[in-house]
């Protein structure tokens, strides 16, 4: 789909303001950071991976919470929210299954941190590895949260891609970019659990800190591919070329080069590259990455509007 | 089957509003918000200058985007085609109004609930016209169905090369217009709602 939608505005405002914006931004961390501890708690000796993913998962439920705050705060009558999990005779709304797939998380990761406390508690406080006590319902659950978060990581892209304001979202790469800023939230948080948790235990946060080093660093490196290819995509019909003229030079400009390709694309990469040795240079990088990953999706929704 | 639907002649509309004041009287329409409105567009320059009126309201699209959009399922679709949105089950997400390309949907406050053109169903159901077709003093709007031969807009819709607005949505409107001028590519980037922002406050009260 081309999104040539970007020449249409049918009304003086558009529909959606500040507070889905920042919904879309938002709801990327709880899935990223799912994610990310599902892929950490089978690196063999990594002992961090296993405070990354209780911890991680308190942060994923507080940031799922407040993305269905600003959800239902943008509604005209929030008192029937309801109506978006009850009603099912139109299933083909984004909006629509992805309300259903948060409860949906939230239900599923209130049983897998309730199952991770429990465990903790019988353990006298001590981090327990994941797979302790693993029974068929502990196997299922999380990779019944896996599927929920990789639904949540990309269904901005279809539910924008349907909306006349937000005409980068029906572009070839939109689902991909809303995927790896997902997995770049995720592993930004990571390596900063790990940092705060640093003086506990320093091998295992040394060895967590090493792996989440070439993860972000890779996924760094899909992420400018990603959007060195939608921009070619974007170079070919007039309406493209204006959107992606607003992104690198008109009123996003400053964003995208200030906020996406330097602090979170550039800082990060060399901090990561040639300063890895020093904590400092981790915090840096993890919040210059969660700061491009915001302003890429932010700029999603809000350009050609 | 019925298709009910609305044939404008552009060649005889005289921009007058006696639509949209009819229909602003017949649903309470708030201010600033409009069904049914007037497009009037300046084209050529001096001295081959024209301006053409068009009237815009909801498409009662074929394949319409925010029957398909709406995650409460409020929107819904009449037995004649007409897509009209249920008070009771909306809870106002915009997405509607998101996706509709024709800007035709209007947040209504005190019906607490997204509003639109319905082609008036409820004076259509008793055999009547909608208001606007009523108001009209040019009799530029046809209503009817379209499926049925002997109806005057199936007549005219025939006789007549028809075109709608927005052709390259593919939305499948039940709005045609009679438009010699190409009038409607003047209006190609514009929706239902008017942009009120330059007028100084009270201007519209």
């Amino acid at each position: 789909m081309s999104p040539t939608a970007a020449a249409h505005a049918p009304l003086p405002e558009p529909a959606w303001g500040t507070l889905l914006a920042v919904y879309f931004v938002l709801i990327g961390l709880p899935s990223g950071i799912t994610l990310v501890s599902w892929w950490l708690r089978d690196r063999q000796g990594v002992t961090a991976a296993i405070l990354v993913e209780r911890q991680g998962s308190w942060i994923a439920m507080a940031a799922l919470i407040g993305a269905s705050i600003l959800l239902v705060a943008d509604l005209g009558r929030p008192e029937r929210f309801f109506l978006m999990l009850t009603r099912f005779d139109n299933l083909g709304s984004p909006i629509a299954v992805g309300a259903k797939l948060i409860a949906l998380k939230t239900f599923l990761l209130a049983i897998v941190l309730y199952a991770m406390e429990r465990r903790r508690r019988t353990a006298g406080s001590a981090e327990v590895p994941a797979g302790t006590g693993v029974t068929g319902v502990t196997y299922v659950l999380p990779w019944l949260l896996v599927a929920a978060s990789f639904g949540l990581a990309i269904y901005p892209a279809s539910v924008l891609s349907r909306s006349w304001a937000s005409p980068l979202a029906g572009s070839s790469g939109a689902a991909l970019i809303f995927l790896l800023t997902a997995l770049l939230m995720g592993l930004a948080a990571a390596i900063l659990i790990a940092v705060a948790a640093g003086g506990a235990d320093p091998d295992g946060t040394g060895r967590m800190l090493r792996l989440g080093r070439r993860a972000l660093l890779g996924v760094l490196g899909l992420f400018g591919l990603t959007l060195a290819f939608e921009g070619l995509s974007l170079g070919g019909s007039p309406p493209d070329r204006h959107l992606l003229d607003e992104v690198l030079a008109e009123g996003s400009g400053a964003t995208f080069w200030g906020l996406v390709v330097l602090i979170g694309i550039v800082v990060p990469a060399v901090g990561l590259a040639f300063a890895h040795r020093r904590r400092a240079a981790f915090v840096v990088s993890a919040a210059g990455v969660l700061i491009g990953a915001a302003a890429t999706r932010y700029l999603i929704f809000a350009v050609g509007r | 089957m019925t298709r009910l639907a609305m044939l404008i002649d552009l060649n005889t509309c005289i921009g007058c509003h006696a639509c949209s004041v009819a229909c602003k009287a017949e649903f309470d329409v708030p201010l600033g918000a409009f069904r049914d409105t007037v497009k009037y567009v300046e084209a050529g320059s001096f001295p081959a200058v024209t301006r053409h009126f068009i009237p815009v309201l909801c498409n009662q699209c074929e394949d319409a985007p925010c029957l398909n959009a709406c995650p409460t399922g409020a929107v819904v679709r009449m037995d004649g085609g007409e897509v009209m949105i249920d008070e009771g089950d909306c809870n106002l997400n915009k997405f509607c109004m998101a996706a509709c390309p024709y800007g035709a949907i209007y947040i209504d406050d005190d019906k607490g609930a997204a509003q639109k053109c319905t082609f008036c169903h409820h004076r259509t159901a008793e055999g009547r016209q909608p208001a606007c077709v009523d108001a009209c003093p040019t009799n530029c709007r046809i209503f009817g169905d379209l499926d049925d031969p002997q109806t005057e807009i199936a007549q005219k819709a025939a006789a007549h090369e028809t075109r709608v607005w927005k052709e390259d949505q593919e939305t499948g409107p039940r709005v045609l217009y009679i438009d010699p001028r190409n009038a409607l590519s003047h209006i190609a980037d514009d929706g239902v709602q008017v942009d009120a922002s330059a007028e100084l406050p009270g201007a519209g009260a």
